[in-house]
């Protein structure tokens, strides 16, 4: 299929927020475009549906919540909107020209907007042998169910979180044996956290399918609460994770699979590339790019929607999608904005339940940064906390100081793996606010694309 | 080890260093690699083995090599019938440390 | 350039505060290609050239006491240099450069056009554009990161103290005495180096100098690690120790613009390819810009206050091929309190222009 050289909205992302943003573009006569790197709809959260779709009953481990991004994949397959799979954008200019590879080719596309919905990652879980064979994230494990109905019998999963319980549970609804769930979410809530809960109670739905959840974890597998030194051993590969329970004692149990979760984050490498404002978010300890309450960026006609922007969920991020796609299309052709102060409102309710979240499954700071000096902190480069650490000890003025000086965030992975860990470590050594220390500086390509890639651009500029 | 939950249907091969593997077409290859036993595929500076961590493309530990010398994330290249993909663990790869 | 002479002072026991400015300040040093190069330096200004080779010389010195002192290696290498011509226009242009070069030199400089087939014979798999080079036994490359944090390291174990973040507003003068107001707070010294690179064109007045520096961009890309694929450094490419091949490189006036553009990307990724084909299938990791600091004629610039005695403003844009000459005799010049006579002609007054 051969793609236009312009659209009137181009979509990063075809998960529930550039889904829903597309379908909301097609209503008004405004062509659009949906660049995604997977080979289906769906994002994460609803990653594989179009193909899983038609085994429902035998697929029904994954969950109410995964189908209901069926309807809105079969909406999206009915509108105009335009979606090229397969598809790693690069790059985007501030005049809002996307580079994409696709299929061993750079192309581009300019946009008359841009959606930036590429929504999260899970945050970095340097923790000791976190990157030895055998150990994954656990969106990794909710992956590979949804992608290739398969999983690891007998793994142990460490961690907290709402992904956290979620997996497990799916897990032992599709029958495998979990082994034991290490749970580090702390053992009390403090009252401020219970203050904070009460929006929670707008969305009960949701409180009690966590405790649920929780129930079922607790009753069929070896449940340890409230641990802490987590350390996974193993030489060549994972064979077995140690801990401290709740009690004081250290446990040790063999694993040949071990799970690990901290929470997600927004993937900002595109957001930060694109030379996008940011803030720092406090509560939720990472970045966000700084939007208005519709999505546009410091960049305008560049917007972004859904966890990019703030970590809410899936249902809050199709809202964000609708929101910032009614935005757009106002923008381009001064339509009023109807329906959408409703929006902002359904999508706050979506979202209340979220700074009880924040509070409850905040990540301890031995998460963030390992006790132990020679944990891998940038897993590309292969440094450990030592090494970092006698870098920032010469006087670093911040992560790009770092990086020239010890590799730290030099690697493949652009920093999406160290660069949260790297801000602490900074932070501890110098003081100052965290967000003061700053980020890497992410520069496109955000995705590797080849020499020749890259080189068959220029002679295209050439031949006009 | 991994395991499938169904058996799969409508099969075709893949070459992972040169010995054939059954898998979904259309399937990340980092899946069928984890199915097939292998939990290492390349090697970081350090020495150490390294392998799939987050099935999403964002921490670039699955990297394997392509006939023609790319290399590549499997989690993000996916199965066609007869596509050949080298470990580079096994080649002794400088390419991916 | 300011850490050079930092820890040249330092090794010499001068006691020096460095006032580095913030992480995300336009700092040339993180974005040098890393190459020690001589061949093509000083065409056109004599003085250049020797000082040129004086501190190529005087590399070997540097990167041993550095690696001795502090433990890093810094992967130098200095085995010679090819400068790629990929057609015979840039060929007969080359030669013609790296003549005047050697008649000025009085054979302290050598080199050799190589064709297509000699230039083999030194880098296998060259693209069929190649029409040949010049090779330069003197130069090399070292890793440019590496030297900038092994001279901080060693500044400190002299004795030096760095602050970050400590962006220069004003200096004044009295009695001798000059006081620097930063964003870090006062310092008070004797002697003041000003190496701020574009940000000595502001700073250099308050001391009675001048320094018209401009900024020029330059972008380079970075591949995955592979293995070893460019034998010889080139001045468009080299790889490093780690494995991953540096491809550059752009010259652009664009202001203090540093992003990284496609368009640009793309002709250097373009080049690279028809240099050596079999960079084809290599993934482009990361890209990088920065802005070179260049004076007027592109030469470095050396001067002391004559009005404010103690003070010196120093610029240049080649600062990891001059780091030893830097370290060793500049340092040891301003130690002494005044400039060496071969550098005389590095004064910012060859950019006065007489009337005719």
């Amino acid at each position: 299929m051969s793609v236009k050289s312009h659209y009137d909205l181009v979509i990063i992302g075809a998960g529930p927020t550039g889904l829903a943003a597309a379908i909301e573009a097609s209503q008004h006569d405004f062509s659009t475009l949906v660049l995604d790197d997977q080979p289906a709809p769906g994002g994460q959260v609803y990653r594989h549906i179009t193909q899983n779709r038609d085994q429902r009953q035998a697929n029904s481990y994954l969950g109410a919540d995964y189908w209901l991004g069926a309807d809105l994949a079969d909406e999206f397959l009915q509108v105009s909107a335009e979606l090229l799979s397969e598809s790693r954008v690069w790059q985007i200019t501030r005049d809002r020209q996307v580079f994409f590879s696709r299929q061993g080719a750079a192309q581009k596309v300019q946009a008359g907007a841009v959606l930036i919905a590429t929504g999260a990652m899970e945050r970095p879980m340097p923790i000791p042998g976190w990157t030895l064979p055998g150990v994954m994230s656990v969106g990794a494990a909710q992956t590979m169910l949804k992608t290739g109905g398969s999983g690891a019998e007998e793994a142990v999963f460490v961690g907290s979180g709402p992904l956290f319980y979620l997996t497990i549970w799916q897990y032992l609804q599709a029958g495998f044996a979990v082994k034991a769930v290490v749970d580090t979410a702390p053992a009390r809530m403090r009252l401020r956290q219970y203050l904070l809960a009460l929006p929670a109670l707008l969305q009960p739905g949701l409180l009690l399918k966590g405790l649920r959840w929780r129930a079922v974890i607790r009753r069929k597998t070896d449940y340890h609460v409230a641990a802490t030194s987590v350390a996974i051993t193993g030489d060549r590969s994972a064979t077995g994770v140690t801990f401290q329970t709740a009690a004081g004692h250290r446990e040790t149990m063999a694993a040949a699979h071990v799970f690990i979760h901290q929470g997600v984050v927004p993937n900002v490498n595109l957001t930060m590339a694109t030379d996008l404002a940011h803030r720092w978010h406090s509560r939720q300890l990472c970045w966000t790019p700084r939007t208005d309450m519709y999505g546009q960026t410091s960049v305008e006609g560049i917007f972004v929607a859904g966890d990019g922007m703030g970590i809410s969920g899936a249902a809050a991020a199709a809202l964000s999608g609708r929101l910032a796609a009614r935005r757009i299309v106002a923008n381009a052709k001064g339509s009023p904005l109807f329906m959408a102060p409703i929006w902002r409102v359904l999508k706050w309710r979506q979202a209340a339940i979220r700074p009880f979240l924040d509070h409850l499954f905040r990540p301890p700071d031995e998460w963030r940064v390992p006790q132990d000096a020679e944990t891998i902190v940038c897993r590309c480069e292969a440094l450990t906390k030592a090494d970092v650490v006698a870098a920032v000890a010469l006087g670093v003025s911040g992560p790009n100081q770092l990086k020239g000086y010890c590799r730290a965030g030099m690697g493949r992975c652009q920093g999406r793996m160290c660069a949260l860990t790297i801000q602490k470590i900074i932070h501890d050594h110098n003081g100052g606010t965290e967000e003061a220390v700053g980020y890497l500086r992410v520069r496109p390509p955000i995705r590797p694309l080849t020499v020749g890639e890259l080189a068959a651009l220029a002679h295209e500029d050439a031949s006009g | 080890m991994f395991r499938r939950i169904e058996p799969q249907h409508d099969t075709i091969t893949i070459y992972i260093d040169d010995k054939p593997c059954m898998a979904t077409a259309g399937e990340a290859v980092a899946n069928v690699l984890l199915n097939a036993g292998f939990s290492a595929v390349h090697t970081a500076p350090n020495g150490t083995p390294r392998g799939p961590y987050c099935m999403m493309g964002v921490c670039f530990d699955c990297m394997i090599t392509l006939a023609d010398g790319r290399v590549e994330q499997a989690c993000q290249t996916y199965a066609e019938d007869g596509l050949r993909l080298y470990l580079p663990m096994s080649r002794a790869d400088k390419a991916v440390s | 350039m300011g850490f050079s002479i930092a820890y040249g002072l330092g090794r010499r026991g001068f006691v020096s505060v460095l006032l580095d400015s913030s992480d995300t300040d336009f700092k040339a040093a993180r974005g040098n290609f890393g190459l020690v190069w001589v061949q093509g330096k000083g065409a056109g200004f004599s003085a250049y050239a020797d000082w040129t080779m004086r501190s190529r010389e005087l590399w070997p010195t540097l990167c041993d006491e550095l690696q001795d002192m502090t433990g890093h290696d810094l992967g130098l290498e200095q085995d010679g240099g090819i400068h790629i011509c990929l057609s015979q226009e840039e060929y007969d242009g080359r030669k013609e450069k790296l003549d005047l070069l050697r008649s000025h030199q009085n054979g302290r400089f050598t080199y050799e056009m190589l064709d297509r087939q000699a230039l083999l014979e030194l880098q296998p798999d060259l693209g069929p554009d190649v029409v040949g080079g010049s090779w330069c036994p003197s130069d090399g490359h070292v890793n440019p990161l590496y030297l900038l944090r092994s001279l901080h390291d060693g500044f400190l174990r002299h004795g030096g103290c760095v602050h970050s973040d400590a962006g220069v507003d004003d200096i004044s003068y009295e009695k001798g005495i000059f006081t620097v107001t930063s964003k870090r707070g006062l310092f008070r010294a004797p002697r003041l180096v000003l190496a701020a690179g574009l940000g000595n064109g502001k700073l250099a007045p308050l001391v009675g100098l001048r320094q018209p520096v401009r900024p020029q961009k330059g972008q380079i890309l970075v591949t995955q690690k592979t293995d070893r694929l460019i034998k010889l450094p080139m001045t468009l490419l080299r790889q490093t120790a780690e494995g991953s091949i540096m491809i550059g490189d752009s010259k652009e006036e664009v202001g203090f613009d540093i992003s990284s553009t496609t368009d640009v990307m793309a002709q250097i990724a373009h080049r690279a390819e028809r240099t050596i084909p079999a960079l084809k299938h290599q993934q482009i990791i990361r890209s990088w810009g920065a802005l070179r600091v260049m004076s007027p004629d592109g030469y470095p610039v050396y001067d002391q206050s004559i009005t404010h005695p103690g003070a010196y403003a120093v610029t240049c844009h080649s600062g990891v091929t001059l780091a030893a000459a830097h370290a060793y005799d500049l340092a040891s010049d301003i130690a002494a309190g005044g400039l060496g006579h071969n550098l005389n002609e590095f004064t910012e007054r060859r950019f006065d222009v007489s009337p005719d």
